[in-house]
């Protein structure tokens, strides 16, 4: 019921070059695009840091599933996940705003560019090795693309990662589906949180 | 048997405990325990990240809990989820209070109100009459899984994790609840199966149950029984061992005794092995985990030599991952005799199965000696699909009136079901 199964999943992928052009000519992406929620007004104050350009700091919203949007925003208005931008701009969100604006963004494509050239190769395995230990996969994925509130975690910022691996560390953040992210990250050492950060970021 | 209360006794325990633990699951049977030293205080604080998730088989990946909804369901989802519930002849099911996330736990005050706790939203609720709308009031916030509580005096009794706190005449003080007495902490911190639900009995002590932080392994006797336990002055004693994982549980009306469900090992497969409905006829029972599950099956391999007949089977096996949370029996008046102290249990459904199960109230005929028991549905039609929910059953009472209440921690709401012909 939450809407955040795999139907409301956009391709991983945005289209480009010639599959792009194909499909304008065959008239199927303006079918494509019919899928994507209207924006809704409230969504604007989002897209100012988390639009196509992001705000430092300011993870990509687009792409991830409507229960886990929603979830963050439930967080961040009842001062359970901290962040001075964020709790301001939740305070005032009703709960229509939020299924609205979790609606919205999941029905986005996630920005996917490639992922940043790999200088670290070394810290790389140690982070593939701490994703198998604290067996990451079983909930976000083979690929790390998410399941359900399990939001895809593959190549989004490192700083982004290790801030979020620090916070479920220091219960500074809340988590859902039984303290799941609370109970994995409490035994993350800080080079297991650097390697992993590192690891997802970077992901073929 | 005391539990000492003493810190030094109590690190001395602690000390004590070794935990071994299979990592892998499957034909692993010839394969060594693996030996953790659970000495250290740090070992509790975050037990090992392969304890939750560290039996999956291949085919069982992505078996994992979901996460329930970011908002509780509004009035329109919900009456569109009830017109799916089937209940028995003459019975009626209605929303009873909309906007409660998480709820589980739930008890009546003197004076009407009815309290209820949450999962994860950190939150305690009451629930009041305004000129016949029910308002809820969110009374406290940011406690650690407020999950079970219980009224009693005057008082409200809130257990979260390692702390049950009491607020005193909280009736009357709703809008600004008093600072809290902690009543009792001599409990481990950790989170998973730490979770809990309270239960008072005639005497006045609260029966309190303590699982396990992993799905299974040889736990320190201290983390799978329950205990009884006066608040008035911290005295508490072991009524059962071998107990994994139980949030529910009520005192049989005919006879006295406590009756408590319990959840059963997952990742072993989807069929087996089943969850029980338990009975202690006597001080101390040791009811099987992690040795034998279901009365009658050994675990292939936490078994160790033991054999299931040294321990207490259930008084009925409920099936496998329904996961079956809050119970009562029913002592209400105004719904047919036959009901009088039968059992009524809120299944909260599967996650580690491929297609869910539970999710539904069933309704259990036994004797109070724990013979003769019948199982039927009594009320269902929050399953969609495989593995979709649009409600998930997490508590049962039964209100003064004589009506049922349920608690849905997923849809965040209170029905009530009454007999109405």
């Amino acid at each position: 019921m939450s809407g955040a199964g795999p139907r409301a999943r956009p391709p991983a992928r945005s289209l480009s070059g010639p599959t792009r052009a194909a499909l304008v000519a065959l008239g199927l992406l303006a079918s494509a695009a019919v899928r994507a929620a209207e924006a809704p007004a409230v969504a604007q104050a989002c897209l100012a840091c988390h639009g196509d350009a992001l705000a430092e700091g300011a993870p990509p919203i687009a792409g991830h599933s409507s229960n886990y949007i929603q979830l963050q925003l439930v967080f961040f208005r009842a001062g359970r996940r901290k962040n001075e931008i964020m709790q301001g701009v939740a305070e005032g969100l009703s709960d229509n705003d939020i299924r609205a604006l979790g609606k919205y963004f999941a029905s986005l494509p996630f920005p996917d560019p490639p992922p940043p050239a790999d200088t670290q190769p070394d810290l790389t395995r140690a982070g593939a090795t701490a994703a198998l230990q604290h067996r990451c996969a079983a909930c976000h994925g083979d690929a790390y693309l998410g399941i359900q509130a399990a939001p895809r975690v593959a190549r989004l910022p490192e700083a982004y990662l290790a801030k979020a691996l620090g916070d479920y560390r220091a219960n500074a953040r809340p988590s859902s589906g039984g303290a799941a992210m609370t109970e994995v990250a409490g035994s993350l050492s800080d080079a297991d949180i650097k390697a992993l950060a590192h690891y997802l970021a970077v992901l073929p | 048997m005391t539990v000492n209360r003493s810190a030094g006794a109590r690190r001395a325990a602690w000390a004590l405990a070794l935990v071994a633990l299979g990592l892998t699951g499957g034909a692993a049977q010839a394969q060594a325990l693996k030996q953790y030293d659970s000495s250290g205080k740090a070992f509790w604080k975050n037990p090992p990240p392969d304890w939750f998730l560290g039996d999956e088989t291949s085919a069982q990946k992505g078996l994992a809990p979901p996460a329930n909804p970011a908002l509780p369901a509004s009035d329109e989802e919900l009456a569109e989820n009830l017109k799916a519930v089937k209940l028995p002849a003459g019975f009626t099911i209605s929303v009873y209070a909309s906007g409660v996330p998480e709820a589980r736990q739930m008890a009546f005050g003197d004076k009407g109100t009815l309290f209820v706790g949450s999962f994860g939203a950190t939150n305690v609720y009451a629930i009041v009459d305004q000129g016949g709308k029910k308002v809820v009031k969110t009374i406290l916030k940011g406690l650690n899984m407020p999950t079970g509580l219980a009224f009693r005096d005057g008082a409200l009794y809130v257990v979260a994790i390692d702390k049950i706190f009491r607020y005193d005449n909280i009736e009357a003080n709703l809008d600004k609840p008093p600072e809290p007495v902690v009543v009792y902490d001599d409990m481990p911190s950790y989170v998973a199966h730490g979770w809990k639900y309270l239960t008072f009995d005639k005497d006045g002590w609260v029966y309190v149950p303590f699982g396990p932080p992993f799905n299974i392994g040889n736990p320190p006797s201290s983390v799978s029984q329950v205990r009884r336990v006066d608040l008035k002055t911290g005295a508490a004693e072991i009524v059962a061992l071998g107990v994994r994982n139980s949030v529910g549980g009520d005192i049989d009306p005919r006879t006295g005794r406590y009756w408590f469900t319990e959840n059963a090992r997952d990742w072993m497969s989807d069929d087996i092995p089943s969850d029980k409905l338990n009975m202690i006829s006597k001080v101390v029972e040791h009811f099987g985990y992690p040795y034998c599950h279901q009365g009658d099956m050994p675990d292939p391999k936490f078994a160790q030599g033991r054999s299931c007949a040294e321990f207490t089977p259930p008084v009925a096996k409920l099936g496998a991952h329904v996961a079956p949370l809050g119970m009562k029996f029913y002592t209400g008046s105004s719904f047919p005799a036959e009901y009088k102290n039968n059992i009524f249990i809120a299944e909260h459904g599967s996650w580690n199965r491929h297609k869910y199960q539970g999710g539904r109230i069933e309704r259990v005929i036994v004797d109070p000696d724990g013979k003769n028991a019948k199982m039927e549905t009594f009320a269902s039609g929050w399953l969609k699909g495989d593995r979709d929910y649009t409600g998930r059953p997490a508590d049962i009472l039964v209100a003064p009136d004589g009506s049922l209440l349920v608690a849905d921690d997923w849809a965040g709401a209170i029905y009530r079901i009454a007999y109405t012909q």
